[in-house]
């Protein structure tokens, strides 16, 4: 159980920078997610945090004290990678004492003959076999003990890896994409199964992961990163609801956030699309982005109003709970997603034309560098 | 291609690779069928495959004073004894043991955490180590064995066990092989093995070595055929102490004598040689198909 604060952490091969100096605290018992596209940074932060990669610049600390130059196993972490990574001739018992053993034993009771003759060996290996059992139990893998991992199925494995980290205890756990190789039901399951674990065990999990719903469904908090930068850092609903970055906005959110062009006259006024926006931003914009979830886009079968856009439907998709309605606003070039409920899209055909209207208070702006712009309080 | 190819081309390919089967089978053919028959079988090349078998006289023991009756042997009987008679083949056999064990141990203690460090591990200049290993597969052994002779002699090495050993001991190819299968390797594995304690020789030989045994099994077979059936480098070091003698210099204890060429004996002595060879092949053969697979990685 510890804190785990990075300051300054830089990163570069060669002259490719892939981290630009990222300042993280995370708290004792904290799920943290990093989220991003690939090839954002985000893997290499967490091998960083791992000490399987150094950093070109900045400290890492585990509970108070920089641990740059310490090797990885000494940091007392436990990874979780998305190949699993077992050791594939040893069983699943086997998997799980090893880093018991090396933690554990000393060389000499490590040897092959030499081992079995040193004093007090038998007592250690009592032990770490009674923290493996406990754990598997945890798990629910007991059956599987004496299996290889070919001889696994992905969700099995996926406990198998866990296991391996959890039976050292470590201070926190750093997961490597470890739902990405399962398929999709269990991706599902494994994810309330996984924050249950969090609960259960009030250890830090450092979550690495490219699924925006993984990061919404499990963290505490989640840092949405591009391009070697942390674009934001916050609890999720706050990252949903108020993005402050025009790219974080899209990334998080599925389907993705719909975005019309905009502008502001030097009163503030925002025209979007051809309708006003009630509230008004604090000068003149010229290239404004402003952004509406499909969710808030109230759709009008009948008729709009001066408050909504003209809308084409190209296509529907069926959720069953939900309808998406697929189209473009004005027989504009960008397409809008809007979410409607089944009974509302039955009266829709594919081709209509319809409205669908901005919830009041829902529409975000974003100016030309991405930034978020606020709308002065009404 | 279609996959469906007509019966004449079919035909044509099954006809040469018989003949080429042919070509390779036909001098063990040889061996064996001279191995089972008698002197003056062999000679007018009459008996068939194995020979009439029928009682023969040893004239050698003849030639010792012993009565004609007391010295009717069996053909393919009195071949095989006579393999182990005439030389100590045993010995030999050792030998040989002894020898390919030996380098073939010391080859992948030096092979396998090279080829890791080549594969695995980033350091500066790493990739021209690597290109100085390719190098050197390109040098044939004969070009470097008047050196490497004058050099063991002026170690005074000459007909030890070390003069058979040492000169192969460090395989390129072997460097190569295992460097080009831990590659395949994934990197998640080195790092859980990290993340788990292991220092850098403990995952060569604890992670690497044992998801590695089907390639290191390939290179057992070229390092073990080659250095059992090898007759050059032998012939070259060993040059006064029988005892140190490899199976294929002990053939030449069969060659012609003052009673002419014992082509029966040296033809079993032949076989007795090979043959432990190709029961470990095929024992090999099977491993490798069954294979340690990496099933546990994805």
């Amino acid at each position: 159980m510890a804190r785990i604060t990075l300051s300054g952490i830089e990163k570069s091969y060669g002259t490719t920078r892939v981290l630009n100096g990222l300042d993280i605290d995370i708290a004792d018992g904290e799920f943290l997610t990093l989220v991003g596209p690939s090839g954002c940074g985000k893997s290499t932060l967490l091998r960083i945090i791992a000490g399987l990669e150094q950093q070109s610049a900045g400290d890492v600390a585990i509970g108070g004290r920089v641990v740059n130059q310490i090797r990885p196993s000494r940091r007392d972490l436990a990874m979780v990678f998305q190949s699993y990574a077992l050791y594939p001739h040893l069983t699943v018992q086997q998997n799980m004492e090893t880093p018991l053993r090396l933690r554990d034993l000393n060389g000499w009771e490590r040897m092959p003959l030499v081992g079995a003759a040193m004093p007090g060996r038998g007592d250690k290996l009592e032990t770490l076999r009674g923290l493996v059992r406990e754990t598997a139990e945890t798990l629910k893998i007991e059956h599987l003990l004496e299996r290889k991992p070919g001889q696994l199925s992905g969700g099995q494995r996926q406990r198998v890896a866990l296991g391996r980290a959890m039976v050292r205890k470590p201070v926190a756990f750093l997961m490597d994409e470890p739902l990405s190789n399962l398929d999709a039901a269990l991706r599902v399951h494994m994810r309330s199964e996984l924050a249950e674990l969090h609960h259960a065990l009030k250890t830090t999990f450092i979550y690495v992961t490219h699924d925006q719903a993984e990061a919404l469904t499990m963290s505490d908090r989640m840092a949405v990163m591009m391009e070697g930068d942390i674009l934001q850092l916050g609890a999720p609903d706050e990252i949903y609801l108020d993005p402050v970055d025009r790219r974080v906005a899209e990334f998080i959110g599925s389907p993705r956030i719909n975005m019309v062009d905009g502008e502001a006259d030097s009163a503030g006024r925002v025209i979007a699309h051809g309708i006003h926006l009630k509230r008004t931003l604090g000068g003149a914009h010229k290239a404004l982005s402003i952004g509406v979830r499909p969710e808030h886009l109230d759709v009008l079968p009948g008729g709009g109003d001066a408050e909504s856009w003209p809308f084409r439907v190209s296509h529907k998709e069926n959720l069953g709970s939900d309808y998406f309605l697929h189209g473009h606003v004005n027989g504009g070039g960008q397409r809008v997603i809007a979410r409607a409920a089944p009974e509302l899209a039955a009266q829709v055909s594919l081709g209509q034309e319809i409205h669908v209207r901005p919830r009041p208070g829902t529409a975000m702006a974003f100016g030309a560098d991405n930034r978020r712009l606020r709308f002065a309080e009404a | 291609m279609t996959g469906h190819a007509s019966p004449f081309s079919e035909a044509l390919k099954h006809a040469v690779l018989i003949i080429g089967a042919l070509i390779v089978i036909l001098p063990f053919y040889v061996m064996v069928s001279y191995s089972l028959k008698a002197p003056h079988e062999i000679e007018t090349n009459t008996g068939g495959f194995f020979g009439a078998q029928e009682q023969m006289v040893d004239e050698y023991c003849v030639k010792l004073g012993n009565a004609r009756e007391d010295c009717l042997e069996t053909p393919a009987i009195f071949n095989y004894t006579q393999a182990f008679k005439k030389a100590p083949l045993l010995r030999y056999l050792a030998n040989g043991v002894i020898v390919t064990a030996s380098i073939f141990l010391i080859q992948a203690l030096v092979a396998l955490p090279c080829a890791y460090a080549l594969a695995k591990l980033k350091f500066w200049g790493r990739d021209m180590v690597f290109g100085m290993v390719l190098v050197c597969l390109l040098i044939p052994v004969h070009a470097i064995a008047l050196p490497l002779y004058i050099m063991l002699a002026k170690l005074g090495l000459t007909n030890t066990y070390a003069s058979l050993v040492v000169p192969w001991t460090i395989s390129v190819f072997g460097i190569f092989l295992m460097r080009q299968f831990f590659k395949t390797v994934p990197d998640d594995l080195i790092d859980a093995a990290r993340m788990d304690g292991m220092n850098e020789f403990s995952i060569v030989w604890k992670v690497m070595l044992p998801t590695a045994i089907p390639a290191l099994l390939a290179f057992a077979i070229f390092s073990v055929v080659a250095h059992w059936n090898d007759y050059f480098w032998p012939r070259v070091v060993i040059t006064g102490d029988r005892d140190l003698y490899t199976p294929p210099l002990g053939l030449r204890e069969f060659r012609g004598g003052s009673d002419g060429s014992d082509w029966g004996a040296m033809m079993a002595t032949a076989m007795i040689i090979v043959t432990p060879l190709i029961v470990a092949f095929l024992m090999a053969q099977k491993r490798f198909i069954e294979g340690i697979t990496l099933t546990g990685m994805k």
